[in-house]
């Protein structure tokens, strides 16, 4: 034998000895892996019942999903599919028969149970000892104005169609509800969804997302660790949110939200709003009601309320737009923008600066650290600081301003003035052409005033270290120093008391 | 007479290593069961191919040849495959069967990695058994990160604040529904959304206390 014809003939074994090799291997795995098919089973149920007058269907269930729809006629059409998986075929067809599904109907309609094998004391063992495993799907068709209540554990609910009284309750598993009536829907770890609902709603959950769209009646949404959305309400609106955002818009009945530890947005709210969060940030537009808001510790901006606003916030910026009624914005340690306050207003931040452009009505601004920007004023202005410089313009009623270690400028103020300032400068213009009175008190620093050429004014004018000018005429009365000056500007009849002290007075024409 | 008890169990070591009574009683109870008989019958084919084999090489320059060329090979190979070729060589196995049994441990393992996936496309419903494994795996994983960002969260976790307080009653109510979770799933242990449910809880728990320590910082 040649070497040639020695390795044709290694190569051919080997090669047929590998080959069987694998075949075996392909063969023996194979049949392995198809084993997994012959140890599941599954079963059939189908039964319908026909329901009368108001009778409604009541199912309860526990591993699996239930889907069930609102059909013409008055038949409920119950399938449902049974699936046991086990360790032989015998065990889990064993398994599958044990598993009952209970069809019973009373006088309030029809109630649909699964009993699995170990609802029964007394299999227990077996299932402990077969590893059994299993899952009940429904199917089912009620007529489309029949009460329904579904109970299931840990599986998905879906109900469509549905247009009678609803109540849903599930574990662990989503919930989707369309087009339905009535509805309660209660749920612990998972999603709810509403859809098309024409009556009221009440929505409980745990911890999952709550969805709901379109409904003509009240909704009332409960969720402790979850976000919860919710448009297109034509009824009251209640929230009650936890550690979730919270997104509401197009409420046709007002709403009351509550939430902490999560963001929350109402928009375009037909009626009053009721918002209370902690410890996040609040957007609001668009509310034709009042809107009476709190936050803490975020920031909180509204715009375009049609009513009276009412905000406090503790530690966070409040901004606040085209506000139609009275308002009222209160925070600690963060700064006020209000633009567009058609009425009166009340402004109060602990230690922050407070700009308001635009205020239909008299204007109550307090700060302690921070300074304020007043502008358009059409009522009369008060302002109350601490450690701030105040300016103010454009008032057309009093103004009356108390601070200190910060200047004072006033200009446009058409009604009296009153500043009482120290250790900052005060400036005054005033812009009416007739008199009103005047009283400005500081301390280190100078005082300006301009006043109408018109006008006439009893002029006392005090000060030490200073000196004190005037570019108006005076007729001087009683004592006239270098640091007191006492007289008369025109016809006197306004008041125009100047108190310093370590700093020059100047009165001069308002142009 | 076979006074030897021998199982299907046994064998792929008698294949290895058995002895002659060994093999005759693997034999005899190869006559009586179908898949140890057909396997015993592929496996004589493969011993009497192998050792026909060597009776075939009459050439002593072939061999010669054919062992030089793997002893260059092996001095090729890292420290490691040459020390597996020595024990090879050791144990006296012809390479033609060490490439067979190679071959079973690939395609063996290309069954079982492959199975799961496809044993999930047939049924969304239960978990095969490589399946169970990889989703036991999963959670014993998860329980594993769980435990380390507990010990590195409970610190704050005391911390008396509102915020702190909420968190913890998440966590209570997370670990409520993990223990229901993994009670339902011991009386019905290869149901699918039984598991997914129980990984998400685990998800969420990791994901709340990763939060928790972003709050630290």
């Amino acid at each position: 034998m040649t070497g040639e014809t020695v390795i044709e003939n290694w190569r051919t074994r080997t090669y047929r000895a590998v080959g069987l090799a694998i075949v075996l291997l392909i063969g023996a795995t194979t049949t392995k892996a198809n084993k997994n098919p012959d140890d599941q089973v599954q079963k059939s149920f189908e039964k319908t019942v026909t329901l009368s007058g108001s009778q409604g269907l009541s199912l309860d269930n526990r591993f699996g999903s239930v889907r069930v729809s609102g059909g013409s006629g008055h038949d409920v059409k119950i399938t449902a599919a049974i699936r046991v998986q086990a360790k032989s075929k015998e065990d889990a067809q064993e398994f599958a028969d044990k598993i009952q599904i209970d069809v019973q109907q009373s006088g309030d309609g029809v109630h649909v149970r699964t009993i699995y094998p170990d609802d029964q004391a007394k299999y227990v063992l077996r299932i402990q000892w077969k590893k059994a495993s299993y899952s009940v799907d429904y199917d089912v068709t009620l007529p489309v104005d029949a009460p329904l209540w579904v109970r299931n554990d840990f599986g998905n609910v879906e109900t469509s169609g549905v247009h009678g009284w609803a109540r849903i309750e599930n574990g662990h598993g989503a919930i989707d509800v369309k087009d339905a009536g009535e509805t309660k829907i209660t749920n612990a770890f998972g999603r709810i969804g509403l859809n098309n609902a024409s009556g009221n709603s009440t929505i409980v959950n745990n911890n999952g997302s709550v969805d709901v769209a379109n409904v003509k009646g009240t909704l009332d949404i409960k969720n402790r660790f979850g976000s919860i959305a919710a448009t297109q309400i034509g009824g009251t609106t209640t929230i009650s949110g936890g550690n979730g955002s919270v997104e509401l818009t197009s409420v046709s009945g007002g709403a009351t939200v509550t939430n902490t530890f999560g963001n929350v947005t109402a928009r375009t709210i037909n009626g009053n709003l009721n918002l209370h969060n902690s410890n996040a940030k609040v957007e609001v537009s668009d509310v034709t009601g009042n809107a009476d808001l709190a936050t803490t510790f975020g920031e909180l901006d509204v715009e375009r309320i049609g009513g009276t606003l009412s905000v406090e916030d503790n530690n966070g910026q409040v901004n606040a737009r085209e506000i139609h009624g009275t308002a009222s914005i209160k925070t600690s340690f963060g700064r006020i923008v209000a633009t567009n306050l058609y009425k009166a207003a009340n402004l109060v931040t602990g230690n922050g600066n407070i700009e308001a452009n635009g205020v239909g009505g008299d204007l109550y601004a307090k700060t302690s650290f921070g300074s304020l920007d007043l502008r358009s004023i059409k009522g009369n202005l008060t302002v109350q600081n601490s450690n701030g410089a105040v300016t103010a313009a454009n008032v057309s009623g009093d103004g009356s301003v108390d601070t200190s270690f910060g200047g004072v400028t006033l200009s446009g103020i058409g009604g009296k003035v009153r500043v009482d300032n120290q250790n900052g400068a005060i400036e005054v213009t005033t812009s009416s052409d007739s008199c009103k009175d005047i009283s400005l008190k500081t301390s280190f620093s100078h005082i300006v005033v301009r006043i109408p050429s018109k006008g006439g004014y009893r002029v006392s004018a005090r000060t030490s270290f200073g000196k004190i000018s005037s570019e108006l005429p005076i007729t001087s009365t009683g004592t006239i120093g270098s640091d007191v000056l006492n007289g008369t500007i025109g016809n006197g009849a306004c008041t125009l008391e100047l108190a310093n002290s370590n700093g020059s007075i100047e009165i001069s024409k308002s142009r | 007479m076979n006074d030897m008890s021998v199982t299907c169990v046994d064998r792929e070591r008698i294949f290895m290593d058995g002895s002659a009574k060994e093999w005759t009683a693997l034999e005899a109870h190869a006559a009586t069961c179908a898949e140890c008989g057909e396997e015993v019958r592929a496996w004589k084919s493969m011993s009497v191919a192998a050792s026909e084999l060597k009776q075939e090489w009459e050439t002593p320059y072939l061999w010669s040849k054919i062992e030089r060329s793997l002893t260059e090979r092996s001095a090729e190979k890292p420290w490691h495959v040459r020390g597996w070729l020595n024990l090879i060589e050791r144990a006296r196995l012809q390479w033609q069967t060490v490439a067979a049994l190679v071959l079973v441990i690939i395609v063996t393992a290309t069954v079982f990695v492959t199975r799961p996936w496809s044993a999930r496309d047939q049924d969304p419903h239960f978990l095969q058994n490589s399946a169970m494994n990889e989703v036991e795996r999963a959670e014993a994983a998860y329980q594993r990160a769980i435990d380390k960002l507990d010990a590195q969260a409970r610190p704050q976790l005391e911390v008396p604040s509102p915020l702190m307080a909420s968190y913890r009653e998440k966590l209570l109510v997370l670990d409520n529904a993990i223990a229901e979770l993994r009670e339902q799933a011991g009386q019905n242990p290869a149901n699918a959304y039984l598991r997914r449910q129980l990984l998400a809880m685990y998800q969420e728990k990791q994901e709340t206390l990763q939060e928790v320590l972003e709050t630290k910082r």
